[in-house]
């Protein structure tokens, strides 16, 4: 398992340093010069002078490769420079930010997972009934329906008709504000789950193991609960891992509909302002939440099933083939 | 293989169906669609439907009771009418007419990315596969890269450094997508290169652009009409979502996503202003997403099993 652990951590390192050049060469290569954008902020137009001078001090004359290799070495040490609109550090900017957005997005995964297993294996275990049809439709319609949508019509059925739940905001930390955002954000996900587990559940249920434990004369639910769902959940683990990531990616669109105070809401506005230090340090802290929580998942997964950790762990993952 | 960040996609996820699919190398793809369309009425469903918002697209001119555009203050947001069958938003506009005009803009940027994507994908993809060597390992490496974000975070970063712009968003889009079809023809052409009859062709002395043409697009082209279904879904709802945030296509350019945000301001008095839209998103994915799973299901050999 320490030998699984660490050939995985250290796969990770040219992805991450993928990740970071990446980074700094969008910023770099973005139409603007950085240091007339990080003066041009406000009315007054920079000086030619002052410019240079800014060149100077962001020492943007080096060639590309030595600044990318110093800022590089400035982002590890937790630097990421100043924001162009008020010349504050990055990373506490950012970081300021996280916990709202965790917050909104754990909601939104475990809203998402407890629903669309309980869904997706019911569906499966009444497969051709009008139930596994309802599930069906249901499934398409969370994959068709953007986030942005739900979350109006949500806000105009229990915020405006009803009057049951703030419009919008954090309320500090009132989990009356959660439950709208949350909602809206984990539409996506629990469709995309129920179509898993249900596919999942079907494929285990045909197995002989199944069979046998029928034949042991159990009845269906404990069947279903601890011989077919133990296995068919493996894959609904690593899937629910990179959806966590594709929700810190809806988390913009949710933030800023319902003025959340997270990180996807101050990118947005960053994006508007078009304060690239922000942007950048965005995608570097996105990259690397991304790959820990995948990599959280994978052990999570070996964990679980030892035929993973035993079979290919030494030379790296047998059953990848992509 | 190196090890990859993502997890290996076990038996039952939707990618490693993806890449199963190319698997199978005997039946006619175009025969299975139409006996797809035949039994599963779901999947006509959405052929329909999509048909239908194609040919809206196509005909807006003609079907539209007003310019998307023409302002009537007088008239602002107004309920369904003879006047207006839609009612009007906050300037007056005719709210059927940008719904119709909508169709145009989403489709019509939506089709041809997913083309460019597509193509370029594919490029890449079996380029790499059949190349292999240092070429194969630079793709790897970039898909690894982009694989390891989130699609919606980086095309929204890749549209902040560009500027905000149906332009950009359409680059972005492709930026992003590629490495996911790029991975998918890449695994395929490494498997093609095994099937029986590519190695009888390549004993009977075919040269490699025949064998590609000749043999192994036939095989492959249902999967792609597959992706392609599901992708012009998905990036539908992304040029929605980012339109939505005012990233992508502009007002007063009538879109869908745009027209949403628009609406929001007057969701208490106006609801229809925001179910409308919404509900065309809806049903134009919906649609995609009907049709791209009916085809799969007609190519995928296990589920023709069951």
């Amino acid at each position: 398992m320490v030998r699984y652990t660490l050939s995985r951590l250290l796969a990770l390192v040219p992805v991450l340093l993928g990740v970071s050049l990446l980074a700094f060469l969008l910023a770099n290569l973005a139409p603007g010069d950085p240091a007339e954008l990080a003066l041009s902020q406000g009315d007054q137009e920079p000086t030619a002078a002052e410019i240079a001078a800014k060149r100077e001090e962001l020492r943007l004359n080096d060639p590309m490769p030595v600044r990318y290799v110093r800022w590089l070495g400035d982002v590890i040490r937790g630097d990421m420079g100043l924001t162009y609109t008020d010349s504050v550090p990055v990373l506490p900017e950012l970081a300021r930010r996280i916990p709202a957005t965790v917050k909104l997005a754990t909601a939104a995964l475990l809203l998402a997972l407890v629903l669309g297993v309980s869904i997706g294996t019911v569906t499966a275990v009444y497969r051709g009934t009008l139930l596994d049809e309802a599930g069906r439709v249901l499934a398409l319609l969370c994959a068709s329906l953007p986030s942005f949508a739900v979350a109006l019509i949500l806000i105009y059925a229990f915020a405006v008709i009803l009057r049951l739940l703030p419009v919008a905001g954090y309320g500090d930390g009132d989990l009356r504000h959660l439950i709208l955002p949350a909602i809206s954000l984990s539409v996506f996900t629990m469709g995309t789950l129920v179509r898993l587990t249900h596919a999942s559940v079907l494929e285990v249920m045909g197995q002989d193991y199944i069979r046998t434990a029928y034949a042991k004369g159990l009845n269906k639910l404990a069947v279903v609960l601890k011989h077919a769902l133990r296995n068919a959940l493996l894959p609904v683990v690593t899937v629910a891992g990179t959806q966590f990531g594709q929700l810190l990616g809806g988390a913009a669109i949710v933030e800023t509909i319902f003025a959340w105070p997270g990180v996807g809401k101050l990118v947005v506005e960053s994006i508007y302002a078009r304060d690239y230090p922000i942007i950048q340090g965005f995608v570097l802290l996105a990259g690397l939440t991304f790959v820990l929580v995948n990599l959280a998942t994978d052990l999570l997964y070996a964990v679980i099933d030892p035929r993973i950790r035993l079979g290919a762990g030494a030379q790296g993952r047998g059953d990848d083939h992509a | 293989m190196p090890s990859r960040v993502l997890p290996a996609a076990p038996a039952s996820t939707e990618t490693l169906q993806d890449e199963e699919l190319f698997a199978v190398g005997e039946h006619s793809p175009w025969r299975a669609a139409l006996r797809v369309l035949q039994a599963d009425r779901a999947a006509l469903g959405g052929l329909i439907l999509l048909g239908l918002f194609v040919a809206i697209a196509i005909a807006a001119p003609l079907i539209a009771p007003y310019d998307p555009l023409a302002i009537h203050l007088s008239d602002k947001l107004q309920g369904p009418s003879a006047r207006y069958p839609l009612g009007t938003d906050q300037l007056g506009r005719d709210l059927a007419s940008r719904l119709i005009y909508g169709t145009r803009s989403t489709l019509g940027s939506a089709i041809p990315t997913t083309i460019g994507l597509l193509l370029i994908g594919l490029a890449i993809g079996t380029t790499a596969g059949y190349l292999g060597g240092w070429v194969d390992r630079v793709v790897v490496g970039s898909i690894d890269v982009l694989l390891a974000l989130p699609r919606l975070i980086l095309s929204l970063t890749l549209v902040g450094f560009l500027g905000p712009s149906l332009q950009s968003l359409l680059i972005a889009i492709i930026a992003v997508g590629w490495a996911d079809h790029a991975r998918i023809f890449r695994a395929a052409t490494l498997a093609a290169r095994e099937w029986e009859f590519v190695l009888a062709a390549r004993a009977l002395g075919a040269s490699d652009l025949r064998i590609m043409a000749r043999h192994i697009l036939p095989n492959v082209i249902g999967p792609i009409v597959v992706l392609a279904t599901l992708d012009l879904g998905h990036i539908i709802l992304m040029i929605s979502s980012l339109s939505f945030l005012g990233l992508g296509i502009q007002p007063p350019t009538p879109e869908w996503g745009a027209m949403l945000n628009d609406a929001r301001t007057y969701l208490e008095h106006a609801p229809h202003l925001v179910l409308l839209p919404g509900l065309c998103i809806l049903l134009s994915v919906l649609a995609c997403n009907l049709l791209g799973d009916g085809l799969r299901a007609a190519l995928d050999p296990r589920s023709r099993h069951r």
